[in-house]
């Protein structure tokens, strides 16, 4: 990559790195090792990909779309036979409670949401894509990235609730 | 929840170790070997934490079965390698029966190809797991909440798995070449999980497998079956950790490479074999046990943990775009599998022989591939 290039794809990960770190943590249920491993990995094939992304016409939208994908493909890797909360053989027995933030209510609350779910949540509000654009990461349509949404809501409201 | 976003914004996010420099070291790295690499040339695979010779734990663990010295098995003369071969339309190859001979997969509703001819299982949806040698298929549907529903497809017929008292969702893993099947159940406390059979003759009553006692770990609350071999035998996981449940019924943990682990997984069982993963204190390592006579032997580290075996031993990782899958020969040998040009090829299974590998491309959208490996 040539240089300018390259100082131009440093300037935008650093700038946009907390908000990828957070997206991951809450996507991976508040795990803070995976979500890293998984920004990591992202940011990674965004500097193989910088030529063509840099010239996107909405740079953040491809690059949450990479880290969504990144999530799926690493929860397919481990996850087609294995399956679930916890997240995959190697968490659950490796770090079964302790790799994960309780501190946090809504870290917990999110971590009850099945993956999908939690994806829809993530994309919507904290990184403000909207409802098209979700659909197309997640590969559905737009009614399910609703229902999904209002599911997920008021499961949160409901534990968000009882913790109070 | 207008403040939603506010929330997630304020959650109090742990430091962490995303390092830049890494990514440009790794793009560069990454893009120098793609240019490297011309049309149908084997992967470089960095070796990692290769270990070359297998080793047999000669140490107690407290597991009941004893493991007595064993010596490595005659290593078959090195393979001549494998060709590979990427399907045009998009889908993916989950499953291949003991023989080779029927490819389960999707594209993307469940297909069976039998001679490389595809056949829709007509009325299923969902995704097969596993084929046995008469060609039924086992498979589920999943909605966007992860509920998964097992069912099994016999000469055009689909008939839902039955489910376990007091467990909504079922989820088939393996079956074998009498048609019986093994797999688990979970309620909607999507964590809990228990073993489960499916006798060929009645699909619709599951059995519940019965856990060992003393076995498994505090808090994990997986417990599951993923292997069935022609003799009945079972394999899988309690709490965490590695088991298999003779055909009387009767289980017990498999032996571990170390007493100081985190349990571990197994990924299934050709003949009397079965393969599967130990997690240790920062390490993930490929196992291989030897059913009939209780020995286990550790084939290196692996990162992804998912992998399958065949009947003499050799072992394909799964492998994932970064990490390409590799052959373990039953000595412990690695050799990288050849890739298709300009795409990641990813496994899933392996034909009892080793000859056929299958498995899908990389990427958002997938394409199947096979390889043909001269035994």
């Amino acid at each position: 990559m040539r240089a300018d290039s390259e100082a131009e794809y440093v300037a935008y990960v650093t700038a946009r790195l907390p908000a990828l770190r957070r997206a991951a943590f809450l996507l991976c249920g508040g795990d803070v090792d995976r979500g890293d491993d998984i920004v990591q990995l992202t940011i990674t094939r965004l500097y193989q990909r910088w030529r063509q992304a840099s010239r996107a016409d909405n740079l953040d939208a491809y690059v949450h779309r990479m880290l969504v994908h990144t999530f799926a493909d690493e929860k397919r890797r481990a996850w087609s036979r294995v399956r679930l909360l916890p997240e995959s053989a190697a968490d659950a027995a490796i770090e079964p409670q302790t790799a994960v933030d309780d501190r946090s209510a809504l870290v917990a609350a999110l971590r009850i949401l099945p993956p999908r779910q939690r994806a829809v949540l993530v994309l919507r509000f904290l990184l403000d894509r909207p409802v098209e654009e979700v659909a197309e990461i997640l590969g559905c349509s737009e009614g399910t990235v609703k229902s999904q949404t209002s599911r997920g809501l008021s499961i949160l409201r409901s534990q968000l609730t009882v913790r109070n | 929840m207008s403040d939603l976003h506010d929330l997630m914004t304020a959650v109090d996010l742990p430091p962490g170790r995303v390092d830049i420099g890494r990514a440009v070291a790794d793009g560069r790295r990454r893009s120098r070997r793609r240019a490297v690499l011309g049309a149908g040339a084997a992967v470089l695979v960095v070796a990692g934490s290769f270990t070359a010779v297998q080793q047999v734990a000669r140490r107690s663990v407290p597991v009941p079965v004893p493991i007595p010295a064993a010596s490595p098995p005659a290593s078959p003369a090195p393979p001549p390698g494998c060709t590979v071969e990427t399907y045009a339309q998009s889908g993916t190859v989950e499953a291949v029966d003991e023989s080779g001979q029927y490819l389960v997969g999707t594209a993307p509703n469940p297909v069976l190809w039998k001679d490389g001819k595809p056949t829709p299982l007509a009325g299923a949806t969902g995704t097969p797991t596993a084929v046995n040698g008469s060609g039924v298929v086992v498979g589920y549907d999943s909605n966007d909440q992860d509920q998964f529903r097992g069912w099994v497809w016999r000469d055009g017929h689909l008939t839902r798995l039955g489910k376990a008292t007091g467990y909504k969702w079922t989820m088939p893993t393996a079956i074998n070449a009498q048609g019986d099947i093994v797999g688990y159940a979970l309620g909607d406390a999507l964590d809990v999980s228990i073993p489960v059979l499916w006798r060929a003759d009645r699909p619709g009553t599951a059995v519940k497998l019965k856990l060992p006692s003393g076995v498994g770990a505090n808090g994990v609350i997986m417990s599951r079956a993923t292997g069935i071999a022609d003799d009945g035998t079972i394999v899988g996981v309690v709490k965490g950790v590695p088991a298999r449940w003779r055909p009387d019924g009767v289980g017990a943990a498999l032996a571990l490479p170390s007493p100081d682990n985190n349990g571990g997984y197994v990924n299934g069982v050709r003949g009397h074999l079965a393969f599967g993963v130990f997690y240790g204190k920062g390490v993930v390592e490929i196992v291989r046990w030897d059913l009939t006579t209780g020995t286990m032997a550790s084939l290196g580290s692996d990162s992804g943990g998912m992998l399958s075996g065949t009947a003499d031993g050799w072992v394909v990782t799964w492998g994932e775009p970064g990490d390409p899958p590799v052959r373990i020969s039953p000595d412990g040998r690695r050799i990288p599998l050849t890739q298709p040009a300009g795409v990641v090829g990813m496994t899933r299974a392996v034909s009892g022989d080793g000859a056929t590998i299958v498995g899908f491309t990389a990427g958002t959208t997938h394409r199947p591939v096979v390889w043909h490996c001269r035994p």
